[in-house]
């Protein structure tokens, strides 16, 4: 019995990451309605970069993980300025191809910065917890903490500051925010900002769990399972998809076998496609034109 | 024209190929309410669009207070003191209606000056202010006209552009709008530039009126003059001097 709550739990945490890595896809698509591909790259770049910090240049912990995000994120804020508001009104499908471009191309500027072995990411974490007779890891727990703060985080920055109740408003209706006077491309590009450093900080909570290497990309496309799962455009749908997705991984490697792990996410999100189209928590016709 | 504080001169607007806009040049002088008459297709949005930089004219100039503002960035215009309050509205929808009042005043940074004129602006549209905390996508036309002028108010502008506020509302609702803009403008002086199809209300409460024809300026005059016009009575206004009465009837009947 304990093992199959330590089995959720686990599922739980691992699903935080994905959560938050859906995140990310999702504020980049309400925003700009640009699908982001190059996601999961983002978050091996902040894996790599924080290996960089803390084992190359001996950062402690923290620090290495505040420069990491902040690293990250200007390199997303850079994709956006620099190479994406070239091409936004281009076709939908030239952005989706550039944003797969991009996620190539960042492997394979992983590869050739820190190779292709799979490098440790040390941290602080060590020993287990004990909650009420389950015995939780500290590497565990810091992901499921990290998660909830930063998703906590971003929700008050986006509801109760002025620059993020303004980047919901040029999301909902960009030309009215323009005519109020509110820099919209700054602002999306600041939103490119804080999804790079969301997913760097995923990465750096991921790591422990799957080591570090130009591989970590593709978690992107679990994610990106979980935030069509939840409701693409959703924030609470990629919350849920994410720690679902999580969840349902770590069952079905239980009951099934470890090799039903890698598909769970896909026949899951399968099966809820077709009775809800729309996604768990997606809404239908919502977008005004 | 020396007061204007806005000057359009020979601006010409494409959209692709077609010219919505064929050399207009109009003025609103400051303190005054200037408004755009014409038809369906005659360009009138197109100017506001042009003024407010969502669109950029191929050639003349637009001057607020002698300086030249054609061709920027819709949101720079917007902070050198230009509000534009869109046709159809286009609130914020999942925001709530203090949120939108708010986004209006996104470039400023005196926050008691802000709440200041949050107060004012609740005192012109006494009904939202219950409706403060409500999304704003939920409310009823008018009420959403009201948050998209106070929204536009609260940037403190220079200039209002007002294209058509009173556009699918019901005759009181039209009143009641068009009277604020009436009060706005004398308590503040604010010069207000209005697109209206409602060509009677609209030279009722302007000073100055241009009538436009397939993007020309086809008449300028005080809106007391254009009053007393025939065209004006005859294609806006609905009035004929000579075809009431009975010998209209019998000439219509004539080609039967």
């Amino acid at each position: 019995m304990h093992s199959l709550i330590s089995v959720i739990v686990s599922g739980v945490a691992v699903g935080c990451v994905y959560a938050l890595i859906a995140l990310g896809f999702t504020l980049i698509y309400k925003a700009t309605e640009v699908v982001n591909f190059a996601q999961g790259e983002l978050l091996m770049i902040g894996a790599f970069v924080a290996y960089s910090f803390i084992v190359l240049w001996g950062w402690g912990y923290w620090a290495a993980i505040a420069a990491t995000m902040i690293v990250v994120a200007v390199i997303g804020f850079l994709i956006d300025a620099v190479i994406l508001r070239r091409i936004i009104g281009q076709p939908q499908f030239s952005v989706v191809m550039l944003t797969i471009g991009l996620g190539f191309v960042l492997r394979a500027v992983g590869t050739m910065i820190w190779g292709t072995s799979s490098l440790v990411l040390p941290t602080p974490f060590a020993g287990a917890i004990n909650v009420g007779g389950v015995v939780v890891s500290s590497t565990t727990l810091s992901m499921m903490v990290g998660a909830v703060f930063l998703c906590g985080a971003v929700g008050m920055f986006f509801g109760l500051t002025r620059v993020g109740v303004a980047m919901q408003a040029a999301s909902q209706n960009q030309l009215a925010a323009y005519y109020m006077g509110v820099p919209v491309k700054l602002l999306f590009s600041l939103v490119w900002a804080i999804s790079g450093g969301i997913a760097a900080i995923a990465g750096v909570l991921i790591a422990p769990v799957t080591l570090v290497d130009s591989n970590l990309g593709f978690l992107g496309l679990k994610a990106f399972a979980a935030a069509v799962l939840g409701g693409f455009g959703s924030v609470p749908g990629a919350l849920v998809g994410g720690v679902l997705i999580g969840l349902l991984e770590q069952l079905s490697s239980w009951y099934v076998t470890a090799d039903m792990k890698d598909i769970a996410a896909y026949v899951a999100l399968l099966a809820v496609l077709f009775v809800r189209p729309q996604g768990l928590l997606g809404s239908v016709g919502r977008k005004k034109v | 024209m020396t007061s204007a504080i806005l000057d359009v001169a020979n601006i010409e607007t494409h959209y692709g190929p077609i010219a919505a806009l064929r050399g207009i040049s109009l003025a609103v002088e400051e303190g005054k309410i200037t408004t755009i008459l014409g038809s369906n297709g005659a360009g009138k949005t197109t100017v506001l669009k042009t003024i407010a930089g969502a669109l950029d004219p191929t050639r003349g100039q637009v001057r607020l207070q002698g300086q030249e503002i054609q061709g920027m960035a819709p949101d720079a215009i917007a902070r050198k003191g230009i509000a534009h309050v869109p046709e159809g509205r286009e609130i914020f929808p999942f925001l709530s209606v203090g949120q939108n009042l708010m986004m209006g005043a996104y470039a400023r940074s005196d926050r008691s000056a802000m709440a200041a004129d949050l107060d004012r602006v609740l005192s012109y549209f006494p009904r939202l202010v219950e409706l403060r905390t409500r999304a704003a996508g939920t409310l009823s036309g008018g009420e959403q006209q009201m948050v998209a002028i106070g929204r536009a108010l609260m940037s403190r502008p220079r200039v209002l552009l007002l294209d058509e506020p009173s556009l699918g509302l019901s005759p009181r609702l039209v009143k009641e709008v068009l009277d604020v803009i009436v009060r706005i403008n004398r308590d503040d002086k604010l010069s207000v530039l209005l697109v209206e199809q409602n060509v009677a209300q609209a030279l009722q409460i302007a000073h100055y009126g241009y009538v436009m024809e397939l993007g020309r300026v086809v008449m300028a005059d005080t809106c007391d003059q254009l009053r007393t016009k025939a065209d004006i009575q005859e294609f806006y206004l609905g009035m004929r001097a000579d075809d009431a009465g009975p010998n209209r009837r019998w000439k219509k009947k004539t080609w039967r």
